[in-house]
């Protein structure tokens, strides 16, 4: 478990991180808006960057074993003309645990034996991605950060990044992930943080959030040109067409509706719960 | 070493165009220079100190490519922050292999040249220079740039790195001065080029010429310093690389050692003389007024030196004379080494006066008809034809800078040259030399006593500390500079006929002349090589010649100046009183060089006899000129030997009357018949 205590971080006057508080632990998903600080955040933890004065992080190591961190920046970016073998050679180097098994270990995990001595120019961005996660494996974590593993990637990339994710992450004893797509976190992780604009809105299981906002959630069928209307009393999250004319709207509001035959309450799911963090209230 | 292995690869395949178009360049531009200068036309020393160009170009890669290297590593900077110290060891690995790129490709070069060197002549000596130049000229200013380079690339991400580079490698490199000269051609800001000479990281003057006898000008220190303190950046950069207001600093600070760097000369013991060769000009272009005669009516028995070369060129200096006639006497010195102090034997202060070449003492007590010892201190640079620098010193035995009682001035001025005048004394003297300097003696006219201590006799004293290096052939001691090793061959060929010539002189004049046991062999010491075929001095033991094998060799054989040296070879105690005298002995010589030369019918060496004759001719006076127009039409036979041993006669007699001697010569020897 991660214990973060009253982490803030100012750039250039900007607070970008205001006093988080949060314990993360089992495969933490942090999720918010482009702009929320989800990968200050993930440099903090990650130690690439320092949180302001007075902030802290706990690494509470269950084991005896040293802290090792693994992380994958947003942008991963390295030697062009290297191949994915050099790679992985040189930052195992760089982290000083070479071991040519653990890194053939690591390219039969990540299905990359056939990539190995492409160059990394030459890589799609899903393999260059599966590089990336291997080569934060290659010092065998603890503590895994992955800042936005699915960046860029088409579906099919994302699914079997996402079961990749899942397979590794029995051998690490946290894994946090930061993500802006809800399907990412909702497929993978156990332990939820939002935050916007630098700011705790939740944490907790999917169960939890899902919980907070059972009550928020609506489902109408109505007709096309009344869509701007909806957008007065809530958020629409799922829109699926009947007709030329109607369509059959997934809604999330700020308040309970009372008495309304027009909207059926439905489970709010992962996604409703999301938005209906971001345009409720902020949760201490 | 792993990781530096993979850093190498991952560098050079990421820079392998780069790389490729670069160094190839580089080496096609330096294979271009070698062949030209040192394959065609033989000439080492030239074949380095004109390669500016590389110089600069190479500069100029290595700046950019220490920048590329230090910016390659920007994307994954990231995630180098998340494993400790790896930006660290990238970033130092970096520097490692940028300064091992250069090593590598400027200790080619060392070994392409030295293989070379080694080819033209396996005894060479050169090699050791020619390294010394391209560490200094071509590895410390890579290394510079590179850093400066490399430097900009790990703080700025800015576009503008390139202009800041393309400025300071225009400020660093050889040519500064002259592209900041055109560009401000019509300003007044001229005050600047001085800035511009010591920011500089070549060759300090990219058109002056190699000089054999002083070797290549190398400056270390302040080269040396100048990387340290760039490492420091460097290292300083590295470690403040994520922080952007300490990169700001690490870029200005760049600019400011620069800045710096500029106040600070580089140290000036390179010869400088040019200044002071007007100045001469100036003094010597008028008579000045000689001491009353007696005052130098006596006799030098003996003369200790002690000589110290360090920071100065420094003589003290016990001479002992005897059959003085008056209170007072009078020395020549060569007016460049000013007297400090002159003293007798019991260390009383003599009053004394110098005034140009000439010194008068006053002797306190009746020295009549007694031996005294003179006690004399002097200091000075000598001339830019006789140099007496900690680095460089050439003087010759007839170089007045020993006091003697000959009563010529030391140079005179002919056609805008200022010439040495030969002031050896007539017999030998007993000389015992003490020398201590920064560097060692090549040649001392002496017997070697201990390791500074040298005694004989001679009619002069030589000192002479250069470039040279010394080989024995046959019976003889050749001196000559290191750089013409590949001419070896054409200085024995030269060696060979001088020999067969001193034969004609001897045939010619009954004298008995030969070879001596040391020869030092020069290029031209003068500020041109006009007069080169008549700076040459010769005495028993020595015979110092002044030739340029690589300028001569370009257009005829290196001997064909032979016949012309030899009057002036051995005629140590020819002096002229002024430019007059010169050019009537010029103009002798001009026939005399024809009637030894063995070659006159081929007509190669024409060209010296007609300049001789040319330079003197605007000497002799209207009056004279038809005596002088009768002999030129004997300018292309042989004049008969019994008319040059008598013109060689009254020219050396007191009488001043030689044009009108001459006429009377040639109506004797019915070559008058001719007109």
């Amino acid at each position: 478990m991660i214990t973060i205590k009253n982490l803030s971080k100012t750039i250039r006057g900007n607070k970008i991180i205001d006093n988080l508080n949060l314990k993360l632990k089992g495969i933490t998903g942090i999720i918010g808006p482009n702009g929320a600080g989800k990968s200050t955040l993930m440099k903090i933890i990650a130690s690439v960057e320092k949180g302001d004065k007075g902030s802290e992080i706990i690494f509470n190591n269950t084991s005896n074993e040293p802290i090792r961190i693994g992380y994958l920046p947003q942008n991963f970016s390295i030697y062009p003309n290297l191949t994915v073998y050099e790679v992985l050679k040189l930052l195992a180097t760089l982290k000083g645990n070479f071991d040519s098994a653990h890194i053939e270990y690591l390219i039969e995990l990540f299905n990359l034996a056939n990539y190995k001595n492409k160059k990394m120019k030459e890589l799609s961005g899903g393999t260059h991605r599966r590089v990336g996660i291997a080569q934060a494996l290659l010092n065998k974590p603890n503590y895994l950060i992955i800042d936005e593993p699915t960046a860029g990637l088409d579906i099919i990339e994302c699914i079997k990044l996402r079961n990749i994710l899942l397979t590794i992450s029995e051998k690490v004893e946290d894994i946090i992930i930061s993500s802006h797509l809800p399907e990412d976190i909702e497929y993978i992780c156990n332990h939820i943080v939002v935050i916007e604009k630098g700011q705790k809105r939740f944490e907790g299981s999917l169960s939890e959030m899902i919980q907070r906002s059972e009550n928020l959630s609506y489902e109408a069928t109505i007709e096309l040109n009344d869509l701007q209307k909806l957008n007065v009393i809530g958020e629409i999250v799922k829109i699926d067409k009947i007709s030329d004319k109607l369509v059959k709207v997934k809604f999330i509001t700020r308040k309970p509706i009372a008495d309304h035959q027009l909207y059926k309450p439905v489970q709010p799911g992962f996604l409703g719960s999301y938005v209906s963090l971001l345009k409720g209230e902020v949760v201490p | 070493m792993r990781t530096f292995k993979i850093l190498s690869v991952q560098t050079i395949k990421s820079h392998k165009y780069l790389l490729i178009l670069g160094l190839v360049s580089l080496y096609i531009y330096a294979g271009f220079l070698l062949y030209s200068t040192l394959f065609k036309l033989k000439d080492a020393g030239n074949a380095l100190q004109l390669s500016s160009f590389l110089i600069q170009s190479g500069m100029l890669f290595f700046m950019f490519l220490g920048f590329r290297l230090a910016r390659k590593n920007s994307g994954a900077m990231a995630l180098y922050k998340t494993i400790k110290g790896s930006i660290i060891k990238v970033l130092l690995l970096n520097i490692v292999l940028l300064l091992l790129i250069i090593t590598i490709f400027v200790f080619s070069l060392i070994v392409i040249t030295t293989l070379y060197y080694f080819h033209l002549n396996p005894s060479n000596h050169f090699y050791f220079e020619s390294g010394a130049f391209l560490i200094n000229n071509l590895l410390l200013p890579y290394f510079i740039t590179g850093l400066i380079g490399y430097i900009v690339g790990v703080n700025s991400r800015s576009t503008f790195s390139y202009a800041y580079l393309i400025l300071i490698w225009a400020l660093l490199s050889p040519t500064n001065q002259y592209f900041v000269n055109n560009l401000l051609s019509n300003t007044q800001l001229t005050e600047g080029f001085s800035l511009l000479h010591n920011l500089n990281l070549g060759v300090q003057d990219m058109n002056v010429p190699y000089q054999p006898f002083y070797g290549f000008q190398l400056y270390w220190a302040k080269k040396v310093i100048y990387i340290l303190i760039l490492l420091g950046i460097c290292i300083l950069s590295i470690f403040t690389a994520i922080k952007q207001r300490l990169q700001r600093i690490n870029i200005a600070s760049v600019l400011f050692t620069l800045v710096s760097f500029s106040l600070i000369p580089y140290s000036s013991n390179n010869i400088n003389y040019l200044d002071g060769y007007l100045d001469e000009y100036d003094f010597y272009e008028k008579r000045h007024k000689i001491p009353y005669k007696d005052l130098f009516d006596y006799k030098i028995e003996n003369i200790k030196v002690v000589v110290k070369n360090y920071e100065k060129f420094s003589v003290d200096l016990e001479m002992e004379v005897n059959n003085i006639k008056t209170s007072k006497i009078a020395f020549t010195l060569y007016k460049g080494f000013h007297i400090t102090e002159i003293n007798d034997s019991n260390g009383i202060n003599l009053l004394f006066e110098q005034t140009g070449d000439y010194t008068i003492v006053n002797l306190p007590l009746n020295y009549k008809e007694r031996t005294m010892t003179l006690n004399v201190k002097y200091t000075g640079n000598g001339t830019l034809a006789n140099p007496a620098t900690q680095n460089k010193v050439f003087l010759p035995s007839d170089f007045g800078w020993i006091p003697t009682n000959k009563m010529t001035p030391t140079h005179f001025v002919f056609n805008e040259h200022v010439i040495p005048n030969k002031l050896s004394n007539p017999e030998p003297i007993k000389f015992k030399l003490t020398y201590e300097g920064k560097d060692k003696l090549d040649y001392v006219n002496l017997k070697q006593r201990s390791s500074s201590v040298y005694e004989g006799e001679a009619t002069g004293l030589t000192l002479i500390s250069g470039d040279l290096t010394q080989r024995k052939k046959d019976d003889h001691n050749i001196y000559y500079p290191k750089s013409w090793f590949s001419y070896e061959f054409e200085l024995d060929k030269y060696l060979v006929e001088f020999e067969k010539i001193i034969s004609n002189y001897n045939n010619l004049f009954k004298t008995n002349y030969k070879l001596p046991k040391n020869i030092v062999l020069l290029p031209s010491m003068a500020i041109n090589d006009s007069y080169i075929f008549t700076f040459t001095s010769g005495t028993k033991e020595q015979l110092i010649i002044q030739l340029d094998p690589v300028e001569l060799t370009k257009k005829r054989p290196l001997n064909t100046t032979i016949p012309y040296q030899m009057e002036f070879a051995f005629n140590n105690n020819k002096n002229f009183d002024g430019p007059e005298q010169f050019a009537n002995w010029l103009v002798f010589n001009s026939f005399l060089g024809a009637n030894l030369d063995n070659d006159f019918e081929d007509k190669s060496s024409f060209i010296f006899k007609q300049y001789q004759q040319l330079v003197a001719e605007p000497y002799i006076s209207e009056k004279d000129k038809p005596i002088y127009n009768q002999l030129l039409k004997y300018n292309n036979t042989k004049l008969p030997n019994e008319f040059l041993i008598k013109w060689k006669l009254l020219l050396e007699d007191d009488e001043e009357n030689d044009w009108e001697q001459l006429q009377k010569l040639l109506k004797t020897t019915q070559m008058g018949a001719i007109q």
